[in-house]
């Protein structure tokens, strides 16, 4: 269990194993606490899925890449 | 409250040109924020271009480092976001729980996910329906129809990319103003709110001085613009950030494009250092297309794609086999086959040559920076980094031909204004704490150690840039407070943090 001061958090139960593995790890990397470390995770974790939902992994087309260097000779930066 | 902190980006400007316009009372927010903050001149990085500049600004580290040395690889791709081999503030800000909006800085895209907005900026794919972070602020970028950048569309397929540049230039100095205009907006809104970091980049104003540096009336106006927009944006973010840090700074300089040349394939044949190996086609081909490209008609046979392609890779194959050659920002030697004292042999008789070079025509120095690599960068991606790095006085264009054999001669490029060789930008610093006064001796890399010190964050210690605590008013908690580095246990908790994060990368959903 993990329980959080803030008024702007909320307190969530994790399994009791889970938190002690988490917690040698936060203390070893010296977070603060279980919670940032656990809250550094989640954040990280929602992001990339965000990030992969919204966009998926992108790479630049041939064309597109014609495009930018195209430009880029426009203004004389490229030969 | 804790301090935040804004970065206004104005690429290529700089105080040579500015100054005499801000002392004509021309450009009055940037007079104002002169007049009671902290400015100098601020010394770049090699070579002097936005990607490696602006990159090596927001990483604290010598493109050596973070990798980044131009546009294209050492294969001819188009650069990323992904090419950036160094954590860039914004992750540093992230990882530290600060929110961070991040707009137009070049070399952004694909965005990254952060702790807050991110807009791409330059050498983001025209077409993209999706350039920020999260990809709901596209909504509020639509709602302005937002512009990254400027297209330039042709009119005529067969007319060269710069010659239509600079024919349309009008049409396009209105897309300029409207692109910049966008951007305004745009900002005013995700200014908005309460920020730790916000830093946003306007590409504008370099490519206005690039079609018209020789029309410095056209120039001016556009900066007018430029300053009003500036001072509304500094109080709409100052209104919801109280009391921010704010820098205003560039990424290079700028220059008339140069009126002559310096051939290094002629130099190096005269000095003995490279043979002409050519076969008699390789010869030949050159000089043929030189002709061919002045006759109207046969523009066409080399503005379809394939012929270009094949011009290219035959002029890159012929470069490349020579051993040695030049290309911006240096002389690049091939060490296969060679002893270590053998190259530093030949690099020791190029290095005080380039050095003492003089213009035949009129004595003048041909050359600004000549030096080994490693005087100019450290780090693992230094290896990509010219051998002797070349850059020349700005009255110079270095060119490795074959399709001329003069050593210095004239030419006439298409556009009036150039930056291959402006190695100061602006820096200019107000708010906060921060005196009143002239600052010099100002690297681009000071600005991320400053940022993060304003901020309370530890310093990595591979970061090269410096904090500059000359800018602290005496006594304050800045000036007093010591600069931070990271411990080494805080590394470790950094690199669990990038464990996870690499981690992540690897899952794909």
């Amino acid at each position: 269990m993990i329980t959080l001061a803030n008024t702007d958090e909320i307190t969530i139960s994790i399994p009791k194993d889970l938190a002690e593995k988490l917690k040698k790890r936060a203390e070893n990397a010296e977070f603060d606490s279980l919670s940032t470390y656990v809250t550094y995770i989640l954040r990280q974790v929602i992001s990339h899925i965000e990030i992969d939902e919204n966009e998926g992994d992108k790479t630049i087309t041939r064309k597109d890449e014609e495009k930018i260097k195209e430009k880029l000779r426009s203004l004389g930066y490229l030969d | 409250m804790d301090n935040n902190v804004l970065i206004a980006g104005v690429d290529g400007a700089s105080w040579n040109f500015l100054m005499p316009w801000i002392n004509d009372g021309e450009l009055p927010a940037l007079k104002r924020l002169l007049g009671s903050g902290s400015s100098g001149d601020l010394k770049t990085v090699v070579p002097p271009l936005s990607s490696a500049a602006w990159i090596s600004m927001v990483t604290g580290k010598n493109p050596g480092k973070h990798g980044i040395y131009e546009y294209l690889d050492e294969s001819g791709r188009l650069l990323t976001s992904k090419s950036v081999k160094s954590e860039k503030v914004w992750n540093v800000l992230s990882q530290h729980g600060k929110r961070c909006c991040i707009v137009g800085v070049p070399l952004t895209y694909p965005v990254e996910a952060i702790n807050g907005y991110m807009v791409s900026g330059v050498l983001t794919p025209h077409n993209e329906k999706v350039y920020s972070y999260p990809s709901e602020i596209m909504s509020l970028l639509r709602k302005y129809d937002y512009r990254i950048s400027v297209e330039y569309e042709k009119n005529d397929p067969l007319i060269p990319d710069q010659q239509n540049v600079i024919e349309r230039r009008d049409h396009f100095l209105k897309e300029i103003y409207y692109a910049m205009e966008r951007k305004y907006l745009a900002l005013k809104e995700l200014m908005n709110e309460r920020w730790d970091f916000f830093m946003f980049v306007f590409t504008e104003t370099t490519y206005v001085k690039d079609l018209f540096w020789d029309k410095k009336e056209v120039v001016l106006e556009f900066y007018k613009k430029f300053d009003s927009y500036l001072d509304d944006l500094i109080k709409t973010y100052s209104a919801k950030n109280p009391d921010p840090y704010i820098f205003v700074v560039s990424d290079h300089g700028f220059s008339a494009s140069p009126k002559r040349s310096f051939n290094f394939r002629v130099w190096m044949n005269n000095e003995k250092i490279l043979e002409d190996k050519r076969t008699m086609l390789q010869k030949i081909v050159p000089k043929v297309y030189k002709r061919l490209i002045k006759i109207k008609l046969s523009k066409l046979l080399f503005l379809l794609p394939r012929p270009k392609i094949v011009r290219e890779s035959f002029q890159r194959r012929i470069v490349q086999s020579s051993g040695i050659y030049y290309k911006y920002p240096g002389i690049f030697i091939d060490k296969s086959g060679m002893k270590e004292d053998e190259y530093e042999g030949l690099r020791d008789k190029i290095i005080p040559r380039l050095r003492e070079m003089r213009d035949p025509a009129n004595n003048s120095k041909i050359f600004q920076i000549v030096e080994k690599r490693e005087s100019v960068y450290s780090g693992e991606n230094s290896k990509f980094a010219p051998d002797v790095v070349v850059i020349p006085m700005s009255n110079y264009a270095n060119v490795f031909s074959y399709e001329s054999d003069k050593l210095v001669e004239d030419i006439k490029l298409y556009l009036p204004g150039r930056h291959f060789s402006d190695m100061f930008g602006i820096f200019l610093a107000y708010g906060g704490s921060i005196r009143k006064g002239k600052l010099s001796g100002v690297s681009i890399l000071d600005i991320f150690p400053t940022v993060l010190h304003i901020l309370g964050i530890p310093i990595a210690k591979d970061v090269d840039g410096k904090v500059l605590t000359g800018i602290f008013k005496q006594n304050s908690g800045l000036s007093k407070q010591e600069v931070t580095y990271a411990t080494e246990k805080y590394y470790a908790n950094l690199s669990e943090k990038d464990r996870i994060r690499n981690l992540l990368k690897r899952i794909k959903t």
